[in-house]
């Protein structure tokens, strides 16, 4: 029997109908089942879905801003100041930051590992205060806390051991409650409970899994407040499989109205093993594996403060645009200088599309059926930092002052996730975020709609009702392409795709959109996946601010099952590090005369100009279908 | 301390008087630090620049020096004041710190020999939790928490969350919104274009229906909904949502430019921005009530606090030691007019 992730068809039915009905339906309308500003063929909205605040231990042995907790982070989020460290011995922060633009929705993604064991470390009436592990936290050695706290995380032991002063009283289990109910409590109090639906959040975690040194990191989403009692952490369940069915039974069929899905981030640094179609002991997937990896993973992190997670120049040649925020690391367990292994097919997003679709072909069932959104990664509780021009760091004191950021130049301000959803409400984000209509930029705010079918016209973007005739006629990103019907067997499948340039600030106005691209992958006769990048339209030179195409595939193959992306380049603009150099006077003409500490501002292998891009989730072709 | 008249109030005065009690008394005291007066040299700012620079990579100017020296201040006087109520003396973790401190020194043969207590007691004799950052921090800490206890559930009167729903109008508002249908104009000669759509909409007596037509097509569609000021100036920019909130409704207006182009616009209806209801907002007035009132006697007990313990300033340039003798005897930074005038009577 064929699954499919669930589909949205009777949404699509009802919306043709409304449109066919009255012309005016789109007038004069009078707010949806929470908001205001519903909207039948959705809008855009722009947060952040990783964020590390004072919760997370590592915030803090990277002696963050105590008072950066979720609430902080929630109201940074909305556009409040927040105190960046190093904190001097008063209390006071070193600086503040905000944003120039808040955002729609934001969720608070602390490291589940060690709620408890942070908690105790930093209440001295506890017996585990002075532990040895609590030493090592708050003593400020910063390899050292690395070493004791992070390196735990990378066993490949199936019962982890937690500290020895977790068995004190109360347990780290025990205060761990606290701190998730905290973390809970603070994203109830930021939601907007008005029909205004100024600003959504969501309650959510990280699964820090990194075993045996990949990096198989996860966030986990919840759909509403209906939470578990506790966040099922790496130390808990070391193996995603083992996170899976602890979703499934403490959430999903909990029948507590309880929902949640699951974010990968970072499979660049995964030295392969993200997309292995395999369970960890080696099992291969069977069907069952494989749709449930798609149905609880819709989507994947691709673009955060350390690096870039689409493709990688090694595995795709031909496309120059793979080299885009690409970081040279593989293994972050390492301290810093060591020697890295070379980086291993399967830690991109591009592998894994094609991976699942090698695997549809055997199991019948994609498990890597996934969108893409875009986060920061940041441990100031700073949500949706992304500016490049005032990036202050998302370590904490390690790369709040420019010397830290350099001795990272390779890292960027992290990316955004967009959902095109009917209203900001959670009902509404979270079902997109499942049906995965969303995409993600590389921090900026460029509008982009895609849509595929077989029946659009070669000259929709001329049409005024583009986005209404796109999901009447197609599928919108995230979805799979409807069987072409007979009128149209035989023909290819076309996709619109119309991008508007980010408006920026009056300070910082966007820049222009360059491009747009479109990625096919595919599996030729012989089983094997392929992969082909097409330059759909190119703006004149300078720019545009608003690009639009329809295009067909001139290489389709009925037969063969497929994915398809579009990415929207932008034109050049300077990198957070070209940008922050020149303001510290620095010239790389006299090299000589270049402090040591600021030396990578001239670092010959990163780009001074950078195109900040989006990249849509997919949408899938299958011949059957 | 009692009021005293205006001129021994002088700080200068108050100073001297001060210093000349205290070398006179100099025999009678230990090297103890606790009566001693606070003394703010060039070394400190010195260092208090140097701290500054690291992190901001440039010099603070006069105010943030003034602040910096201010913020110095406070710690050591609320240092003083928490070792003068004991705190010191119960508190697990700056005896364990005063300890392990210790046993750096010891030789290594007699490790884990001397009990910690009278590692701690020693520490003490050798002035080891003098300018230890964790045990000062530690003392602040414990003193303001004693400060900001309060007892029982935050209680407000109707009247009180009223004032502070008011005070704080920003955070509460509920943003204004608007339902608009525009006209969209892109590529080249907008300006000119959307002016003549104008005329000819307006000449002809269209509604909105023709808006989808009119112009060029618009990614976000022609017909809005209800949408506040800030998701419209995401949709339609800054200067068309200006436009929405100031021009008459059931008209077309314009044209305003964005990103993208031009835009000419109908404006449905209008809701203005509006404050919510005590009752709508219960919760967050309460806890916004209750962090106030905590940061606000802290503050005051500081403030009071200052009156105990005398500073001695020893710096070099006039101007910055009249700034800083003025912050120290004033109960908050001072404002810019003061500065100000401190520059003109230079």
């Amino acid at each position: 029997m064929k699954t499919h992730p669930p589909r949205c068809r009777p949404t699509w039915t009802a919306l043709a109908f409304l449109i066919l009905l009255s012309p005016t339906a789109l007038l004069a309308q009078a707010g949806g089942p929470n908001c205001d500003d519903y909207d039948p063929h959705r809008s855009p909205f722009f947060g952040d879905l990783h964020v590390h605040t004072s919760f997370s231990m590592d915030t803090l042995y990277f002696l963050g801003n105590p008072e950066s907790d979720p609430n902080a982070a929630y109201r940074f989020a909305q556009g409040d100041p927040i105190g960046f460290p190093p904190i001097d011995p008063a209390g006071n922060p070193a600086f503040t930051v905000q944003l120039e633009r808040p955002l729609d929705f934001a969720a608070v993604t602390d490291h589940a590992e060690y709620f408890g064991e942070v908690r105790i470390c930093e209440t001295p009436s506890h017996p585990g205060y002075d532990s040895p592990e609590c030493q090592v936290f708050r003593s400020g050695n910063i390899p050292a806390a690395f070493f004791e706290w992070f390196f735990p995380l990378t066993t490949t032991d199936p019962d982890p051991e937690r500290f020895d002063m977790c068995d004190g009283d109360p347990s780290c289990l025990e205060l761990a409650r606290t701190v998730w109910e905290e973390t809970r409590a603070a994203a109830i109090a930021a939601d907007d409970p008005t029909s205004m639906c100024e600003f959504t959040t969501f309650v959510g975690y990280e699964w820090t899994a990194n075993t045996a040194t990949s990096n198989l990191h996860r966030n986990v989403i919840f759909a509403n407040e209906q939470v578990p009692e506790l966040p099922v952490s790496f130390l808990d369940a070391p193996r995603v499989e083992e996170l899976h069915d602890a979703i499934e039974t403490d959430c999903i069929e909990a029948g507590t109205g309880c929902d949640a899905l699951i974010i990968p981030h970072n499979p660049n640094l995964s030295q392969g093993r993200m997309f292995l179609p395999q369970s960890f002991d080696g099992t291969p997937f069977d069907a069952a594996d494989a749709e449930r990896r798609a149905r609880m993973e819709p989507l994947v992190e691709i673009i955060q403060h350390k690096g870039a997670s689409e493709c990688h120049p090694a595995f795709s040649p031909s496309d120059e645009e793979c080299a885009f925020e690409i970081v040279p690391l593989t293994n972050n367990a390492l301290p810093p200088g060591a020697d890295q292994p070379p980086v291993r097919e399967g830690s991109f997003a591009r592998d894994g599309l094609k991976f699942g679709l090698e695997q549809r072909e055997d199991l019948g069932v994609n498990p890597f059926e996934f969108g893409f959104v875009g986060g920061t990664d940041d441990h100031n509780a700073a949500a949706g930092d992304t500016e490049e021009e005032g990036f202050s760091g998302h370590l904490a004191a390690i790369d709040s002052s420019l010397p830290g950021r350099l001795a990272q130049v390779s890292a960027n301000p992290g990316g955004l996730t967009v959902i095109w959803a009917e209203e900001n409400s959670r009902e509404s984000l979270f079902e997109a975020l499942r049906r995965r209509e969303v995409y993600a930029t590389s921090g900026t705010r460029p509008v982009v709609r895609f849509f595929g079918g077989f029946r659009y016209d070669a000259n929709m973007c001329g049409n005024p009702s583009f986005a209404a005739r796109g999901y009447a006629q197609g599928v919108p990103m995230g979805g799979e392409l409807d069987a072409p019907g007979l009128s149209a067997r035989g023909q290819a499948p076309r996709f619109a795709v119309s991008a508007l340039r980010d408006q920026g600030t009056l300070a910082r106005p966007g820049a222009p959109i360059e491009r747009i691209q479109l990625i096919k992958g595919w599996v030729d006769e012989r089983g094997h996946a392929q992969e082909k990048v097409f330059d759909l339209v190119v703006a004149p030179e300078g720019g545009s601010d608003s690009l639009c195409t329809v295009w067909s595939d001139p290489e389709f193959d009925p037969d063969a099952p497929a994915f398809y992306y579009a990415r929207v380049l932008e034109e050049p603009s300077p990198r957070w590090h070209a940008l922050q150099c020149d303001a510290a006077g620095v010239d790389c003409s006299q090299p000589d005369l270049v402090p040591d500490h600021l030396s990578n501002c001239c670092a010959a292998d990163i780009p001074r100009e950078i195109q900040e891009r989006a990249w849509t989730s997919p949408i899938w072709y299958y011949p059957e279908s | 301390m009692p009021a005293l008249p205006r001129l021994l109030r002088a700080p200068l005065l108050h100073f001297l008087a001060l210093g000349g009690l205290l070398l006179a008394a100099g025999a009678v005291f230990d090297s103890g630090s606790a009566n001693d007066p606070i003394v703010v040299t060039d070394a400190e700012i010195a260092v208090l620049h140097a701290e500054h620079r690291r992190f901001h990579q440039r010099e603070p100017d006069a105010r943030e020096t003034g602040q910096l020296v201010r913020a110095w201040i406070d710690q050591e006087i609320k240092v003083r004041e928490a070792r003068r109520l004991g705190l010191a003396d119960d508190d697990l973790l700056i005896r364990r710190r005063l300890a392990e401190k210790m046993e750096v020194l010891l030789p290594e043969d007699r490790e884990g020999e001397i009990p910690p207590s009278d590692l701690y007691a020693r520490a003490l004799e050798l002035g080891l939790d003098r300018n230890d950052a964790i045990v000062r921090g530690r003392l602040v800490q414990r003193l303001e928490m004693g400060w900001a206890r309060e007892h029982g559930p935050v209680r407000a009167s109707e009247p009180e969350l009223r004032a502070y729903l008011e005070a704080n109008r920003e955070r509460f508002q509920r943003p204004g919104a608007a339902r608009v249908s525009h006209v969209f104009v892109g590529g080249p000669g907008v300006g000119a274009r959307a002016t003549q759509i104008l005329s000819e909409l307006r000449s002809s007596d269209a509604g909105t229906e023709v808006a989808p037509t009119a112009g060029d097509p618009f990614l976000a569609g022609h017909h809005l909904p209800m949408r506040s000021e800030r998701r419209l100036e995401e949709t339609l920019g800054t200067a068309a949502t200006e436009l929405a909130f100031a021009a008459p409704p059931g008209e077309w207006v314009g044209p305003v430019e964005s990103a993208w182009g031009a835009h000419l616009l109908w404006i449905h209806e209008r809701r203005e921005k509006s404050l919510p209801a005590v009752d709508d907002v219960r919760e967050q007035l309460l806890r916004g009530l209750a962090e106030e009132r905590r940061a606000e006697r802290i503050r005051r007990a500081t403030i009071e606090l200052r009156d105990a313990y005398p500073v001695e300033l020893r710096v070099e340039d006039p101007l910055l030691h009249a700034r800083l003798a003025h912050l120290a005897r004033s109960p908050d930074t001072p404002t810019e007019d003061r500065w100000a005038r401190l520059e003109t009577e230079r």
